[in-house]
């Protein structure tokens, strides 16, 4: 069954109710209820007390300002309600647990690999895909393309699918819904790692190879910039819902405890940076609508320091910074707090930085866009490109 | 001022076991194409492919076959002596038929045809989960999504129980319950204020009362599908033992589907207060029979929903309501 939700009952949804009436399109009237109930302030979990102090008037002012937006569909696999819900139960801001010294491999089996931070990787769903090659381009004015093998990142993601409750007498169900989701990550060689919900982490696509995760998407760190995120960086996705599973969290503490030692030993193997460690939500984008947030997954309430890194959703969103994209309000309902904030401070820098060149805001977005564009295509002819003998 | 081309853009796309439906908006409303989702496998000849050449029949060559599909299908099964074939089960891709994939690509492109625009946009139907949990349609929804993005289509999926919300609910702001009777599973959404609420799938359909009713009267399931699409009428009394077994067959379907229901409500802790009495309505191959929500009625009786039903209903078209509501779910995002 899919996922459950409970609208709070309210003045505002009725006022929503009425005004819906009024519209005669059944379409228009879709497109206007879609958009109201995906407002998480009106649509659901708003507090009596809350409702109670909010005035008709004040409500209809809320609604009227909502009517320009145009939102991008999303399936009903993706509630923003519920992740909204799901932000409180794991705040984005806990404090660094940062992991620190080297760690090794000490031993590696056919079935499976130990390493000295107590990681372990199971390797029966492992598989092969196409080998990784991209380019890395610099911030620097002037600077060439780079040519690299070797990932530059992670991208964390959950797998969104199905889940029983975390209990025992639901063993059966936690390992069927496991292996099936095992075999269709190798099947589809979705990522290079998934972390089960009993805190195992398996190998799907070995790391020297791409994995279908990412789709479109882009990140920068302070030097380079990085579009098709499959080709640079590695995939980890945990096996849950954003929207969390009833009462749970959207992951428990087995899985946050793997996620430290997996980004741990991938860190100190590949050298990577900690900023360049980021969720799907903060990479994913729709690059024909031009907006970032075509996966939601991990919006919000990623451990970053339970993880041991620093809280990422502080870092600028690449896409909307260095390309020009644009974000939906869906989009900005669902992200943690420090994610929204940083969002607000790149629409600022945008702006300050178009009426330094004389443009509109519109024009400068539509420089930037067009350099996605062309390093997006000079991405896709290397990475496709047949190697020279 | 847009054109007539750009105002009737978007694509409503049912993907069923039994048919498919393509949905479009014209200066009269919606138009509806739809073909069988069957093959049938015959003989490669030469005299063959020119009659199928000649008449425009959609066919496929493999080798020493040919694969006839969509509406001809059965025709020439009948006349080959042989069963149609369907490249999905259960509401979902047949993983016994290697070829599926590929008719069902070639059948969407014949009725849908290519994007008219750089990535018109186009919403799909698919199943629920089964209630309770259980395989996850991930593969068969990332395969439908990649037919359509293929074919140059901006595609989302819909569920199929919410996409007969959207077709038929709009009167109560798409509150209520649709219920998406198929061949190969029952879909069930509630949702509120177009928000889905819950929604499931159900096995029990169309085939499964095709093969149940075969095997207690030693008919082919095919030759049950006929009498029943032909004859069976819900509260007529039957000498005849095929009809018969259909009676029995489709009565447990009606009533496993109204448990389902019941056993929705229960599961799910969080149903909102609605305040109101809702709406349901009954779309689908499977609900077209005489007495079909007369039946349905009878079985929700003797059951106890936490909400009020204000009626209950079929759709106005019962065989083009997902198309339509995953139509109307396509525009609504435009």
């Amino acid at each position: 069954m899919q996922a459950e939700r409970k609208p709070a009952f309210s003045p505002f949804l009725r006022y929503v109710e009425l005004r819906a009436s009024r519209i005669e399109d059944p379409v228009e009237r879709l497109k206007y209820l879609r958009r109201m109930m995906a407002l998480p302030a009106l649509g659901w979990n708003l507090s009596p007390r809350l409702l109670l102090g909010w005035t008709a008037p004040a409500a209809a002012v809320v609604i009227l300002l909502a009517l320009p937006w145009r939102p991008t569909f999303r399936p009903p696999q993706a509630p923003a309600a519920l992740a909204s819900r799901a932000r409180a139960e794991r705040p984005a801001g806990d404090p660094p647990r940062p992991v620190k010294g080297p760690v090794w491999q000490v031993d590696r089996q056919s079935g499976a690999e130990l390493y000295s931070n107590g990681l372990r990787i199971e390797r029966r769903y492992e598989t092969r895909y196409l080998a990784r090659k991209f380019l890395a381009f610099p911030r620097a004015p002037g600077r060439e393309p780079e040519p690299r093998k070797e990932p530059v990142g992670i991208v964390f993601h959950t797998t969104e699918s199905a889940v029983a409750p975390f209990e025992s007498k639901h063993n059966e169900s936690l390992r069927r819904f496991g292996e099936g989701l095992l075999s269709f990550a190798r099947q589809e060689q979705l990522y290079h790692f998934v972390v089960d919900r009993f805190g195992r982490v398996h190998r799907i696509v070995q790391e020297t190879d791409v994995a279908n995760h990412a789709g479109h998407s882009a990140w920068a760190d302070d030097d380079y910039l990085y579009v098709k995120l499959n080709q640079s960086f590695l995939g980890v996705a945990f096996e849950g819902k954003s929207a969390g599973n009833g009462d749970e969290a959207i992951i428990n503490e087995a899985q946050v405890h793997a996620a430290r030692l997996l980004s741990w030993m991938l860190r100190e193997k590949y050298h990577l940076r900690a900023e360049n460690c980021v969720t799907h939500a903060q990479v994913s984008l729709a690059p024909v609508a031009r907006r970032i947030g075509y996966h939601t997954d991990w919006a919000a309430n990623f451990p970053f320091g339970e993880v041991g890194l620093p809280d990422n959703y502080r870092l600028p969103v690449a896409a909307l910074e260095f390309f020009g994209f644009e974000y939906d309000p869906e989009y900005m309902a669902l992200a943690a707090p420090e994610l929204a904030l940083s969002m607000k401070q790149t629409d600022a820098r945008l702006a300050r930085a178009a009426r330094e060149k004389g443009l509109t805001l519109a024009q400068h977005r539509a420089a930037l866009q067009k350099d996605f564009v062309r390093l997006s295509e000079a991405m896709r002819q290397f990475a496709f490109a047949k190697e020279a003998d | 001022m847009p054109s007539k081309k750009e105002e009737y853009l978007g694509v409503g796309l049912d993907v069923g076991t039994s048919r498919i439906v393509v949905a479009r908006r014209n200066e009269n409303g919606y138009e509806f194409h739809s073909q069988l989702d069957a093959f049938v496998e015959v003989p490669n000849s030469r005299m063959t492919k020119t009659v199928l050449e000649k008449e425009g029949i959609p066919h496929l060559i493999r080798d020493n076959t040919i694969l006839v599909f969509g509406n001809e299908a059965q025709t020439f099964a009948n006349l080959f002596h042989s069963e149609t074939r369907r490249p999905m089960r259960q509401g979902m891709l047949n993983p016994d038929e290697p070829d599926g994939l590929n008719l069902i690509k070639h059948i969407i492109q014949a009725l849908a045809s290519t994007s008219r625009t750089d990535r018109e946009k186009l919403c799909f139907s698919v199943p629920a989960p089964p209630l309770g949990g259980g395989d996850t349609h991930s593969y068969h929804q990332a395969a439908l999504r990649q037919i359509v993005t293929d074919l140059g289509y901006e595609a989302e999926p819909v569920d199929e129980g919410l996409a007969v919300i959207y077709s038929e609910l709009e009167g109560s702001n798409f509150t209520g319950i649709g219920i998406s009777c198929g061949g190969g599973m029952c879909n069930v959404c509630l949702a509120y204020l177009s928000v889905p609420i819950f929604s499931y799938s159900v096995g029990k359909a169309g085939d499964y009362v095709d093969e149940q009713a075969a095997r207690a009267s030693g008919e082919m399931a095919t030759r049950v599908r006929t009498i029943k699409e032909e004859q069976f009428k819900f509260a007529a009394q039957y000498e005849n033992n095929v009809l018969q077994a259909i009676g029995v067959y489709y009565e447990d379907m009606v009533n496993a589907l109204v448990d389902s229901l019941e056993e929705a409500f229960t599961r799910t802790k969080k149903v909102p207060r609605i305040a109101k009495p809702i709406p349901l309505v009954l779309s689908g191959g499977s609900s077209v029979p005489e007495g079909f929500v007369d039946q349905f009625k009878k079985s929700l009786e003797s059951r106890k929903l936490p909400v009020a039903i204000s009626e209950i209903r079929q759709a106005a078209d019962p065989l083009n309501a997902t198309a339509r509501g995953a139509l109307v779910a396509t525009l609504s995002s435009m």
